[in-house]
């Protein structure tokens, strides 16, 4: 029996014809100039620098959406902010702000002082998840003054107010806007954000209404660009203008010679540390701690890990600060002293620990030297790789490890070595004392004696092993200026970057308009591949059963994604708010996920909202998962189409030629070829593409993804390596597939015939075999558009392309689960639903497998 | 196809298996501990006749991080197919003997390991158990069973069907004694001719595994590690992404040749004389 | 009358090994010619030679001429042209010979379109014009019929009317009817004559078995080894045989003498009563109950101590399952089975081991029915497991052996596999298997049907000479009347899961009463009485 009037199934191909065209002749945006891009090694989790300690934030928004009463200099100094000036009362307990006058938002309303108040009472109000709540502790009162005059008032001094004030933590918000803050923000400063392409961009623009010196440069883009690889072809290809912070020091040395590129090593506050667990023996032992750090050679560790860029350290301080103590000679690399304090303690062969490694190179590669340099004195060394998130549960939460390797990045962290429960493990009354002294100080030649006394305790205590500060590996074109050297605060400030001349650049942000298109287009294949089935007969008992088995398979796949995505360790909300974070202010944000209710319920509730179409919003980006996944699906489903049809187009011809002539030499070269390149891994081809024909060629971008609103040319361009990354060798299995189908067709009966009827051998091929061969084929290619479509996820790691696959990997990293569970479960549908659309076909092909029941 | 073709290919294939096993069986000896050990004056030094292959980035011999990553990569690859085999055979056997119940819970449970794409289930298991060799191998193994049970099943229920398991049954012979005197002898064949091509694609998908961190662990070597570390320094030290993308590609090219060979000797249709 | 093929020297050879040599051949308008041999004579290879469709790697040489044309050496254009129009083909296996994806008049369409100048709503009509004429009416049969929605007859029917549908010179049938019921081949058989003879068509029928030869052939060559033994009119040849090939293929087709029985049957081996099996159907609708065919509609039967009893009947009739049922491989839904007064279906495991040692298999196909990774030991040993304790080896082996020489095979090495015998030794070994455990009822399901008609001969003889010595019942099912005559006493015919007649096996055959007993016997190709009847037409000449 046929489903739908006959008039019905004439129209539904030409309206999905008409909708196509629709989708593919969208008008297209316009280009700007002035304009530059920097990457970004990882993307903001949200863009509320209040909320968040994650580096990241800070890069796109501190100083050039946001400011705070004071800023911070390059140089580390405390400047002028929003607050024109201050006094400070002679006890210390009082300071008055006097805000400039004429500072405007970005909407439009004027800076107040009621702004300030509402900022800082935000900060610090009980559930607040600003990582400096308890740092603002002291703070008792905020008094408003007049419209630009506001004061703080203390309980006790805290000599750093003034910094703290300066931090990306506690910028001004206006309290119309600080809800939207994580994915719209609006501040006071330079540059105005535009959009967030999740996954690969955030854009800013200038800020014509700036109160101080306008910023120079038209619009910035900062590009996500996740891993090292991708960040020196992307570099490299033109695909991104700089790195404030170029996260593969390999790659620097050779930018230092190309002169393409300014090359401007500076430092970070990042004290990079071999942390130990300062409570569990035998590294309660200080003669123990005192070996580990005989044992370990600075110097080589900084050449074989960074390339020779990073300064060495002694302490738990910065060596471009004024206090800074030059403690590397305390424990010089000296084997022989550390065996020697090894067998005083105890351990004359040694013993064996674990060396638990979070994701950064830095201590990736690290880790590796680190473990053959205790070898040598007889330390069996673990490593165990893991993901940021499981650092943060088990090392920084439970101080369940031995050893590991991170680097501190906040400015003036020494405070950590006087926090109770600490991972380090650390407990000394004498330097909480001096800690406290030190906050009471405010005579710099005091502070400076104190400063000195932390260090050296910290070093004399071989608290950690400390290797070195990490360096800024600031790497950009040549004709941009005004790139900070230095980083003594997280935050690429860029009101002072401008490009000589009138430049102009290929690398065009813009605007993305809607993620509807793509639900869409991905509707209409459906639609277009559907109608296409039901114009033959498909009996709707036969589309009722297929679809029960459908609904069965996602519910199955729906409870397994949850129980294994709720296995996972790691905890969202500690992840989200970062190293410094309080024990309460993860607790709120655990609440705020829905994450306190047990997991049967957390399921049910999920399956509710899936019936509604709801996939639930995202921890991490706190914006719909229906959003996210469609944003990516711009990528991945045209990568995927894009893949499939080379694929399709490579094998049929290929396949056709070589069974022509069964067994003679075309046959024998195509299906030799077909042989090799399906022994290719996609991801080596990837590389070897990358290296031809972005690197040396320049034809391709070696990475990044410009989005549709250019046109479709510069999209197609982008996804064209990848494209044939993962099409040739689906193309080569294909190809075999075929060929043997074939094979195995002409070899049939009915050939013959075709044959004995007077049909050539060609026609014969075409009409009779071919069709044949295309039932098996069609499995293959169903199979091969649910592998192009999840499949890619190491494609799109080589390439850089905001895709699902990568959308995955950065919420499994991040611990955004409802991400997790939503994009796996809509790749598992995917399959199903591509399996169930092959199924229809197979019915368009073949009559034996349509229904004859009305017959 | 035509003979001589695969002869040729199956003597490539087996000359270059038995390197590879060569390979790895050395890699247990201390042959490359020097090869092995950090020298970070000697790093990323270009092929020569003291490293063929040149250096890595800490200094370590690339030939000797191949041929032990030979190991590591093989042996992930050929335990996640043994566990696929282990689980996947029997099953099979008693889903096409049994049928029923059995057979339909099978099916569902093969149709949903199905329904995730390769490597997201790797991705998923690697971010619950961490990442790490043994991680790689139940997400691979995974995917093997309900490959090796529905060929298992598919060729057992035809086997069923013929003359000589009828008669195995009027001679009264259990279907336990069926299943393995009669099934899995016929089938071993088609085991074995899979289990090379699903050894194939598992050496892949470790290397991609491990390419995205979530494979084997530093410090053990592996192909796909390797290439990964080499990716940032393709274009300065080119032979980094060479050497362990070339042993990878070789592995999966001469398993293929092998298995295509063998399947071509076994398949009755290319067996088949004149029409 | 004209000749339309003219053979000269024509040889085949394929990567050096010849398949078919000298063939010499005249075919004449009307004239029907047929080529008889075994299986693997070669004359499927004459008929593809003379289409120029052999396998890649075949070389061939000497003169095929149609209508004075030759066509050896000829371009693949040219025989493009000639495929269809100059020479049409029919093949065996109606259920392969048609593309499954295309409807039958588009099949019958594309033969037209491809060498002429019509245009496609013209050959659409003239295609259906001939679907017509080969039995197949629009009616009825519409074209837009897919060949899956046709039955065995009608899908040859189809493939005759691809043949015939450019009215070609020559019509090529290669074995037209092996793959049909006696029923249906006696109406295609009739329908290729009529055709032929109207259009004047030289028509070469190509077919293993001789009584179907003899029914239409006017003239015939008998083929051994690609080479033609001897070649003439077709009464000449078969009332005066020259060549001792011949002479002996005649012999062995004769069916042997039916001996007489021993004794009266007394004592009842097997008893089947009222057996109904449903075997469903795919389903309709979603919901509502399965539909179903029932495959048995109450049979009932008994077989008594050393009787030998047929069971006839045309594919699809419930034969198999009825065998099925007996054998307690398949449990009908009711009814029962009783075996030396056991109800089969009743008894636990261990009660069912003696039943089954006194009723055994012969399947048919001698390449299925052993496992081919067994040694033949093994095979023969395998029934022993029916003995309650496990018997020791020299027990077995000496067994085994004597199971071996009962059927000829005596000094057969126990370790070889089967692939190392021919298909009649297989089922010698098969038929020892059956035998090791000594059972008194042996079922034979379509035992001889694979077989060519020497080892036939050979099997059938030493059947009758097992019941001879051994006095063991036999149930023979079988598809072809010849040897039901030959080895039965009382023969079962079946029809849509009844057995619609039965009694002594010489009144059936002769006196058939059911009406559908009269079709069958009335449409078996009988080799005497073909050649009395091609004898009779042939005498006015």
């Amino acid at each position: 029996m046929s489903v739908g009037s006959r008039r019905g199934d004439r129209s539904a191909p030409a309206l999905a014809l008409v909708l196509w065209a629709a989708l593919l002749f969208s008008p297209t945006a316009s280009a700007a100039t002035n304009m530059i891009t920097l990457g970004l090694a990882l993307e903001p989790p949200n863009l509320d620098p209040t909320a968040t300690s994650a580096e990241a934030t800070q890069d796109v928004v501190y100083g050039n959406v946001y400011e705070g009463l004071t800023r911070i200099t390059e140089q580390g100094r405390v400047a002028a902010g929003l607050a024109q000036s201050w006094t400070v009362s002679d006890d210390g307990l009082r300071y008055r702000f006097n805000l400039r006058r004429g500072v405007h938002f970005h909407d439009g309303t004027p800076l107040t002082a009621a702004d300030v108040r509402w900022s800082l009472d935000r900060a610090r109000a009980a559930g607040s998840t600003n990582p400096l709540r308890e740092l603002l502790a002291p703070l008792q009162a905020i008094h408003i003054v007049d419209e630009l005059t506001v004061e703080l008032e203390l309980e006790r001094p805290v000599a750093d107010l003034l910094t703290y004030l300066g931090w990306g933590n506690l910028v001004i918000l206006s309290p119309a806007t600080a809800t939207r803050a994580a994915t719209a923000p609006v501040g006071t400063g330079p540059y105005r954000f535009v959009e967030w392409r999740k996954g690969d961009a955030v854009v800013l623009e200038l800020n014509p209404d700036y109160w101080g010196t306008p910023a120079r440069l038209q619009r910035v883009t900062f590009r996500i660009v996740p891993d090292a690889s991708s960040a020196l072809a992307a570099l490299l290809a033109g695909d991104v203008d700089g790195y404030s912070n170029f996260p593969a020091p390999e790659g620097v040395a050779a930018l230092e010679h190309d002169g393409r590129f300014t090359v401007s090593i500076g430092s970070t506050e990042g004290e990079t540390l071999l942390a130990i667990n300062n409570a569990r023996p035998p590294f309660n032992d200080l003669r123990v701690r005192q070996a580990l750090a005989y044992a370990v050679d600075r110097r080589a560790i900084i050449q074989g890990a960074m390339y020779g860029y990073g300064q060495p350290i002694g302490s738990h301080f910065p060596p471009h600060d004024p206090a800074y103590v030059d403690l590397t000679a305390r424990y010089p690399f000296d084997p022989a002293a550390a065996r020697a304090l090894l067998r005083e303690a105890g351990y004359p062969n040694g013993f064996a620990l674990t060396l638990r490694l979070p994701p950064p190179y830095y201590a990736r590669r690290s880790g590796e030297i680190i473990a053959a340099q205790l070898a040598a004195i007889g330390i069996r060394v673990r490593i165990e790789n893991i993901e940021w998130a499981q650092w943060l549960e088990q090392v920084f939460k439970n101080r369940d490890f031995d050893l590991t390797i991170i680097s501190h990045t906040e400015p003036m962290d020494y405070d950590i070595y006087a926090r109770p429960g600490y991972y380090f493990g650390y407990s000394s009354p004498t330097y909480a004392a001096r800690l406290a002294a030190l906050s009471r100080t405010r005579d710099e030649s005091s502070r400076l004696r104190l400063l000195s006394e932390l260090q050296r305790q910290l070093a004399d205590d071989c608290v950690n092993v400390f290797l070195f500060e990490l360096p800024k590996l600031g790497v950009w074109r040549h004709d941009l200026h005004g790139l900070w050297r230095e980083a003594p605060i997280q935050g690429i400030p860029l009101a002072a970057a401008y490009l000589d001349g009138p430049a102009g650049h290929a690398a065009a942000a813009t605007i993305t308009r809607s993620s509807g298109g793509v639900f869409t287009a991905l509707a209409l294949v459906i639609f277009t591949l559907a109608a296409l089935a039901l114009r033959r007969h498909v009996s709707a008992r036969h589309l009722l059963g297929r679809s029960i088995t459908l609904a069965v398979t996602l519910l199955g796949a729906s409870l397994l994604i949850f129980l294994l995505v709720n296995v996972l360790p790691g905890d969202p909300a500690a992840y989200m708010m970062g190293l410094n974070a309080s024990q309460s202010a993860v607790a709120n944000l655990r609440a705020e996920y829905g994450l306190d209710v047990p997991a049967w319920q957390q399921y049910l509730q999920w399956l509710a909202a899936l019936a509604h179409g709801d996939l639930g919003l995202s921890y991490t980006y706190r914006v719909p998962v229906a959003d996210l996944v469609a944003q990516r699906l711009t990528v991945s489903l045209p990568l995927a189409l894009y893949a499939l049809c080379l694929s399709i187009a490579l094998a049929l011809p290929a396949a056709l030629v070589a069974a022509r002539r069964p067994g003679r030499a075309l046959d024998s070269l195509l299906m030799g070829i077909a042989q090799v390149g399906l022994a290719v891994p996609n991801f080596w081809l990837g590389l070897l593409l990358i290296l031809a024909f972005s690197v040396h060629l320049h034809w391709f971008t070696a990475g990044g993804f410009p989005g549709w609103q250019d046109g479709i040319g510069p999209a197609l361009r982008a996804l064209t390596l990848p494209a044939v990354s993962l099409a040739l060798p689906q193309a080569c299995i294909l190809a075999r597939v075929l060929r043997a189908e074939l094979g195995l067709a002409l070899a049939e009966d009915y050939v013959r015939t075709a044959r004995a009827k007077g049909l050539s051998s060609w026609q014969a091929l075409c009409r009779h075999a071919l069709p044949n061969a295309m039932i098996p084929a069609l499995t293959i290619i169903g199979l091969q558009f649910s592998f192009l479509l999840a499949g890619a996820i190491i494609i799109e790691t080589v390439f850089a392309l905001p895709g699902l696959g990568r959308l995955l990997f950065q919420a499994t990293a991040q611990r955004d689960l409802i991400v997790v569970r939503g994009v796996v479960l809509l790749l598992v549908a995917a399959v199903v639903l591509v399996n169930f659309l092959v199924e229809l076909l197979y019915a368009v092909v073949d009559p034996r497998l349509r229904d004859t029941g009305a017959r | 196809m035509p003979p001589a073709r695969l002869t040729v290919g199956l003597k490539i294939g087996t000359v270059l298996l038995s390197v590879y096993a060569a390979l790895a069986l050395s890699s247990l000896s201390s042959v490359y501990d020097a090869g092995l050990t950090i020298e970070v004056g000697s790093r990323l030094l270009a092929p020569s006749a003291a490293h063929w292959f040149g250096t890595d980035a800490l200094g370590r011999d690339v030939l000797a991080l191949v041929a032990v990553g030979t190991r590591t990569s093989l042996g992930v690859a050929l335990a996640a197919v043994a566990a696929g085999l282990l689980c996947g055979v029997p099953l099979g056997l008693l889903a096409a003997a049994r049928g029923g119940l059995a057979d339909d819970a099978l099916a569902r449970a093969g149709d949903l390991v199905f329904a995730f794409p390769s490597l997201l289930l790797a991705v998923l298991l690697a971010a619950a158990a961490g990442p790490g060799a043994m991680t790689a191998v139940i997400a691979i193994g995974v995917f093997n069973v309900p490959v090796f049970a529905r060929l298992v099943r598919g060729n057992a229920l035809s086997l069923m069907q013929r003359d000589f398991v009828m008669a195995a049954r009027v001679a009264g012979r259990s279907t336990a004694a069926i299943a393995f005197d009669h099934l899995l002898p016929n089938v071993a064949t088609l085991i074995v001719v899979q289990a090379t091509i699903q050894l194939s694609l598992a050496i892949v998908a470790e290397a991609g595994l491990s390419y995205v961190g979530l494979g084997v662990q530093p410090p053990d070597p592996s192909w796909g590690r390797m290439l990964n570390e080499a990716q940032t320094l393709a274009s300065s030290a080119p032979w980094l992404a060479l050497f362990p993308g070339l042993a990878l590609a070789l592995a999966v090219l001469a398993l293929n040749l092998v298995g295509s060979a063998m399947a071509t000797h076994l398949d009755p249709r290319s067996r088949a004389g004149s029409p | 009358m004209t000749v339309r093929l003219q053979v000269r020297d024509l040889s085949v050879s394929l990567d050096g090994h010849p398949l078919v040599t000298a063939i010499e051949l005249e075919v004449n308008a009307g004239e029907v010619y047929g080529l008889v041999g075994e299986s693997g004579s070669g004359k499927s290879m004459i008929a593809l030679a003379l289409m120029g469709l052999l396998p890649a790697g075949a070389t061939v040489s000497g003169s095929v001429r149609l209508d004075g044309h030759e066509l050896l050496g000829a371009d693949e254009a040219t025989l493009c042209t000639i495929r269809g129009r100059g020479i049409g083909i029919v093949f065996q296996e109606p259920a392969t010979a048609l593309n499954p994806l295309l409807t039958i008049g588009a099949q019958v369409t594309e033969g037209l379109l491809a060498n002429s100048a019509a245009t496609p709503a013209e050959a659409a009509m003239r295609a259906a014009a001939v679907l017509a004429r080969v039995g197949l009416p629009a009616a009825s049969i519409p074209p837009t019929r897919y060949p899956h929605e046709l039955s065995g007859g009608q899908r040859q029917r189809v493939a005759i009317a691809i043949a015939i549908a450019a009215r070609p010179a020559l019509l090529i049938a290669d074995e037209p009817t092996t793959a049909l019921d006696v029923t249906t081949q006696a109406q295609i058989l009739a329908l290729l004559r009529t055709l032929a003879s109207e259009d004047g068509m030289a028509m070469v029928l190509v077919s293993h078995d001789l009584a179907v030869v003899a029914e239409s052939a006017h003239s015939i060559a008998i083929l051994r080894s690609g080479r033609i033994v001897e070649q003439g009119r077709l009464t000449t040849i078969l009332t005066r045989p020259a060549h001792p090939y011949t002479q002996q293929l005649l012999r062995d087709y004769q069916p042997p003498e039916l001996l007489p029985r021993l004794t009266e049957p007394t004592e009842v081996l097997l008893r089947a009563e009222d057996l109904i099996r449903d075997y469903p159907l795919p389903r309709r609708s979603f919901f509502g109950p399965t539909p179903t065919r029932r495959a048995l509609d109450g049979v009932s039967l008994r077989i008594a101590a050393g009787e030998r009893v047929g069971l006839v009947g045309e594919s699809g009739s419930g034969k198999s399952t009825l065998v099925r049922a007996l054998l307690g491989l398949d449990r009908a839904q009711s009814g029962t089975v009783r075996i030396a007064g056991e109800a089969l279906y009743a008894v636990g495991a261990e009660r069912l081991r003696p039943l089954r040692r006194l009723v055994q298999v012969v399947f048919q196909d001698p390449y299925g029915s052993l496992n081919p990774r067994h040694s033949i030991g093994r095979i023969v040993a395998e029934p022993l497991h029916l003995y309650p304790e496990r018997l020791p080896r020299p027990e077995r082996e000496r067994r085994v052996t004597a199971a071996l020489e009962a059927v000829g095979l005596g000094s057969a090495n126990l370790r070889a596999r089967p692939e190392q015998f021919s298909g009649g030794q297989r089922q010698r070994i098969a038929i020892a298997r059956a035998l090791v455990v000594e059972p008194r009822l042996l079922v034979l399901d379509e035992a001889v049907s694979a077989l060519d008609a020497t080892t036939r001969l050979q099997i059938l003889e030493l059947l009758a000479r097992l019941w001879r010595e051994r006095g063991l019942a036999y149930l023979f099912v079988t598809h072809d009347l010849a040897v039901a005559r030959a080895v039965t006493d009382r023969l079962l015919v079946m029809h849509e899961g009844r057995i619609v007649e039965q009694g002594a096996t010489a009144r059936i055959l002769d006196r058939p009463e059911h009406p559908y007993t009269r079709t069958l016997v009335a449409a078996t190709p009988l080799f005497d009485r073909a050649l009395a009847r091609r004898s009779a037409e042939d005498s006015p000449e």
